[in-house]
């Protein structure tokens, strides 16, 4: 039953993933769009394990948390396509963008995480969710 | 519809632009299962703050896109349902940012800077190395 769960949010995840690099951000100096899911995974999964530790949270049911962290936000992410396009850019002499893609992934995935994580786990008296 | 300038690849009509949705999300959804029980069964043997797991997934989602990418060459903007359901799709979803992003951050916050900089280092060095190889056997790497 979880790897249903897990398979119906990644193929949601990787859709989403697929839509913002076809139709929202043009590849230009560096490949935007992976770097947009990324954060924005990075964030979200922050925010999932901040109020998961809520024990009341409907976020810490295990079909939900199936769903949204290794189904969702991990199929929204991905490391093997920013890999490959770190080194695409490397190749081609563009080593300062590489270098960019590189830090800036990493730099705002922690940030992400981070700040989703303290927000996640700010309300932790209101169990509104 | 074209995106806002600098498109990669041609624009396909709206039945192709459908298939190539479905494609990603049969990719993603094997992918996404394949990276789920493969990261457990790699954890539950390993019991360690870093994640070897993941680490793992990323490192062979990494190769294998190499490989992809070498084998299908030039010829990815003329098989856009290939690349959308085994590039994009499986090996897009078979590896994730999200998770490594929050196992660093954990390993943060519980104190562990330095296994932290290793986690960060060793994926990345990982991973470009892994698509280096995936390429170099294919032919891909010139």
């Amino acid at each position: 039953m979880t790897s249903l769960w897990v398979a119906l949010g990644t193929a949601l995840g990787g859709v989403l993933r697929y839509g913002v690099d076809r139709f929202l951000l043009p590849e230009a100096l560096l490949p935007w769009s992976t770097l947009v899911v990324n954060t924005l995974g990075s964030l979200l999964i922050g925010w999932i394990a901040g109020r998961a530790t809520i024990p009341s949270s409907r976020l810490a049911h295990a079909n939900l948390h199936a769903f949204l962290v290794p189904g969702f936000c991990a199929g929204l992410t991905t490391f093997s396509v920013f890999s490959h396009e770190t080194l695409v850019l490397l190749r081609s002499g563009a080593v300062a963008a590489g270098t960019a893609n590189i830090t800036g992934t990493v730099v705002l995935m922690l940030i992400g995480s981070a700040l989703g994580l303290a927000a996640g786990r700010r309300n932790m008296t209101d169990h509104t969710d | 519809m074209p995106g806002p300038g600098g498109n990669r690849r041609p624009e396909p009509r709206g039945g192709a632009v459908i298939t190539e949705f479905v494609a990603v999300a049969a990719g993603s959804a094997l992918g996404g299962l394949c990276r789920f029980h493969l990261t457990g069964w790699i954890d539950r043997r390993t019991h360690t703050p870093l994640s070897f797991g993941t680490l793992a997934v990323n490192t062979l989602g990494a190769f294998v896109l190499g490989l992809l990418v070498g084998t299908l060459g030039g010829a990815t903007e003329e098989q856009p349902v290939t690349a959308a359901l085994a590039m994009t799709g499986f090996c897009g979803s078979f590896t994730t940012v999200s998770s490594w992003s929050l196992q660093t951050i954990t390993l943060a916050r519980t104190h562990r800077a330095a296994t932290a900089v290793f986690n960060l280092a060793a994926t990345l060095v990982a991973g470009l190395g892994a698509v280096i190889l995936g390429l170099a056997m294919t032919g891909g790497w010139q």
